[in-house]
């Protein structure tokens, strides 16, 4: 069905390729799970395969993707779309529309359909990622997750024959994770191809008819190792405390009434499905969102009046997707920007950044712009800058999203050092096996509030 | 929080819009003004932005009609001669700046209302069927705005979490704080308008000739919009008819309170307020 054969492609000024060669056949029915650490290329080989790649985007292309014998290069891009459907990796990106409903619609009109095969099209891809209670709603105002069925809804509109997905589980809570999966699986079953990009891979590997890795020489990273639970610690002093909290958004209440203490020399693990008020917790301690009621502290001083500015340098905020938000034009300077804002010896700034540069493993990646790299390397730009000026309370909020395994377990590993040097580190995270190799506690909001939550084992061997 | 049909509010936004650049009587000005207010309310807090900016535009009309004018003989103030400038300010230019106050507030404000309480997504499917790609290009900079704007947060967000004073200090120094993130913000929307392209791309737009799904009919509440948009027309040819369309503010202000503008005004007042209700969500 569809071919790539010594499929190669460099992106203009790149050093080095970031694909290939590459060869990949697709059969229908069949679900391939696509892994490889991250800049190995998976982005680029679903791009390429899609046809964006040469069609949207420059650079040099060597070997071929033919779809029925037909080479992708001969194919008008938008046509090979409602054949060959690719999902992003950020599906904001991908809404046109404003309304649901018409947002996957949006395929169909495009394809041509009649209005009554429009409707049916569309009743069925919502109801193919449940998400039919979701037609009538506001896409702007979807939580990540939502966002995510409804992006898949619209490509699944089309009907196409092949399906292209760059981290769909990145933003879904394991529950919502699971469910997709069973989705997809079924989906199969129609006979559709599914190529599936994913650093979260217990679950998918078991459904998976074929895995494909990109890292040179074949060797698997996103192979999921068992790394033992380590010894939970129970800290010092308490770095920092939150005392009946209550916040929301305008009329929406998010938190109501959460307790939490965290001791210095620990890792806390912050679970919760999507939308149950994580990122807004770790928001209200950080010093970003004012709650309506309830106390922070941090380091025994009441800081609940005080904007994050004057929280500094106690705090370390990492908040979600921060790849897309970096200042600066290079790694280096990125790293180094907070420490600059701060003041301190030069020297005392070049070793801090250096030792965060080493940590977060990008050596090497100094001198690049941000934008060049892939998702999972600004994420770990994004956090080494959170952690250069040593904070004694670490906040982070989805650090995992588009990192690979390896980079997982040495975020994990990473934690604890931190922790074991003194900080106290808040992690809200979907990601349960790296939860159960960082955190020594694992707190689960549920309905506003906090309680304690031990990772179940299932959940530990996905 | 259903949006509304684009057609019946864009039939009253025209008719109360052509009403208010027709008409310079007071009272009239006052009710559109009056039912906008009521329509925005229904729309609820995005309107705000809307009013702020129609409130400024028209504080700044107010202030500029006396200086700029040399009409009218009720003089109240006098101020220091400056060359081109009318220091003499009178009771009739302060009236007829007021009244073009009020009436850069009404259409504002009503515009605001409208495109928030419109299907959005039914107002571009109207506007395809005119110019297909202008419309699409169009809506899809609109749709960018909010995506901007949270990017725009972010990147402040993550200055601040870094140290930069952005919410304290003097506003110099949170200029200059704020000032070098212009780049990293026109870098991410460059960015996210390639993403865009890209998405439409996947989505199948240009594939060939596009098909359209069915609009829903018009609800009751629709309905109700459409006979406010009547009622509105109806009152602006009630009036022309009355002779209550006009006002002369020079070189003495006409009486006000006119039996034919009273009528009108409220009947103005009426279907904005019917409409309001038909429209809130």
């Amino acid at each position: 069905m569809l071919e790539a054969r010594a499929l190669a492609f460099t992106y203009p000024e790149a050093p080095a390729p970031a694909l290939g060669p590459v060869d990949l056949r697709l059969e229908p029915g069949s679900l391939t799970l696509l892994g490889g650490s991250s800049g190995s290329g998976k982005t680029t080989l679903l791009r390429a395969l899609s046809g964006a790649i040469p069609h949207l985007r420059a650079g040099h292309l060597s070997g071929t993707v033919e779809l029925d014998g037909v080479t992708t290069v001969a194919l008008e891009p938008a046509r090979l779309a409602l054949e060959v459907g690719r999902l992003f990796q950020d599906p904001e990106a991908q809404a046109v529309m404003a309304t649901v409903w018409r947002d996957v619609a949006f395929g169909p009109e495009n394809a041509g359909r009649s209005q009554a095969q429009i409707v049916e099209d569309v009743e069925w891809a919502l109801a193919a990622v449940g998400a039919e209670h979701l037609a009538s709603r506001r896409v702007d105002q979807l939580s990540s997750g939502e966002r995510q069925r409804v992006a898949i809804a619209g490509l699944l509109a089309t009907h196409p024959r092949v399906l292209l997905m760059d981290e769909p589980l990145s933003q879904l809570d394991p529950a919502g994770a699971s469910s997709l999966i069973a989705r997809l699986s079924s989906l199969t079953e129609c006979g559709m191809a599914i190529v599936v990009s994913e650093h979260r891979v217990g679950e998918i590997a078991a459904v998976a008819d074929e895995r494909i890795s990109l890292d040179l020489g074949g060797a698997s990273e996103d192979r999921p190792v068992d790394v033992p639970a380590p010894t939970p610690r129970s800290g010092g002093a308490v770095a920092a405390r939150t005392r009946g909290i209550v916040a929301g958004y305008g009329s929406a209440s998010v938190l109501s009434g959460c307790d939490l203490t965290l001791r210095a020399g620990t890792v806390t693990a912050l679970h919760g499905r999507n939308g149950s008020g994580k990122t807004t917790l770790l928001r209200v301690i950080a010093g970003l969102h004012q709650p309506s009621r309830g106390a922070v502290e941090i380091g025994g001083r009441d800081v609940t009046a005080q904007p994050i500015e004057r929280r500094l340098p106690a705090v370390g905020f990492l908040a979600q997707d921060p790849g897309r938000h970096l200042l600066t034009e290079s790694v280096a300077d990125e790293v180094e920007h907070a420490l600059r804002v701060r003041g301190g010896s030069r020297s005392e700034r070049r070793r801090r950044c250096e030792h965060a540069i080493t940590a977060c493993g990008l050596d090497g990646f100094e001198r690049r712009h941000p934008h060049d790299l892939s998702v999972g390397e600004r994420e770990r730009v994004a956090l080494a800058a959170t952690l250069a000026p040593a904070p004694d309370l670490l906040l982070l909020d989805e650090p995992t999203r588009g990192m690979d395994e390896r980079h997982k377990r040495d975020l994990a590993a990473l934690l604890r050092e931190v922790s074991a040097a003194g900080a106290a580190v808040l992690v809200a995270t979907h990601d349960t096996v790296f939860a159960s190799a960082a955190a020594d506690r694992h707190v689960e909001m549920r309905d506003g509030g906090l309680e304690q939550h031990a990772p179940r084992s299932a959940e530990v061997a996905s | 929080m259903t949006s509304r049909a684009p057609l019946p509010l864009l039939a009253l936004l025209g008719a109360t819009i052509a009403l208010a650049f027709l008409t310079s009587q007071p009272l009239l000005i006052l009710a559109i003004a009056a039912g906008a207010l009521l329509l925005a309310a229904a729309a609820g807090r995005r309107t705000v932005p809307m009013l702020v900016a129609g409130g400024v535009s028209a504080i700044g009309l107010v202030l500029l009609t006396p200086i700029l004018g040399a009409n009218g003989n009720l003089i109240v103030a006098e101020l220091p001669r400056i060359p081109l400038l009318d220091g003499e300010i009178t009771a009739e230019e302060l009236a007829a700046g007021a009244v073009l106050g009020l009436r850069l507030v009404a259409v504002t404000v009503m515009i605001g209302a409208v495109l928030v309480l419109a299907d959005q997504d039914r107002m571009l499917a109207l506007a395809m069927r005119l110019a297909p790609r202008s419309a699409l290009t169009c809506a899809l900079a609109a749709r960018s705005l909010p995506t901007l704007r949270r990017d725009a947060t972010a990147l402040t967000e993550t200055a601040r979490a870094r140290g930069a004073s952005l919410s304290t200090g003097s506003w110099l120094r949170r200029g200059r704080h704020a000032a070098p993130l212009v780049v990293p913000l026109v870098g991410s929307s460059l960015e996210r308008s390639l993403d865009v392209a890209e998405a439409m791309s996947a989505r199948g737009y240009g594939a060939g000739s596009r098909s359209k799904v069915a609009e829903p009919p018009l609800t009751r509440r629709d309905i109700v919009i459409l006979i406010a948009a009547a009622a509105v027309l109806g009152a602006g040819i009630a009036a022309t008819l009355l002779g209550a369309l006009g006002f002369d503010f020079y070189p003495t202000l006409d009486p006000v309170l006119g039996g034919a503008s009273v009528s009108i005004g409220l009947a103005i007042i009426a279907a904005l307020a019917a409409a309001a209700w038909a429209a809130r969500r």
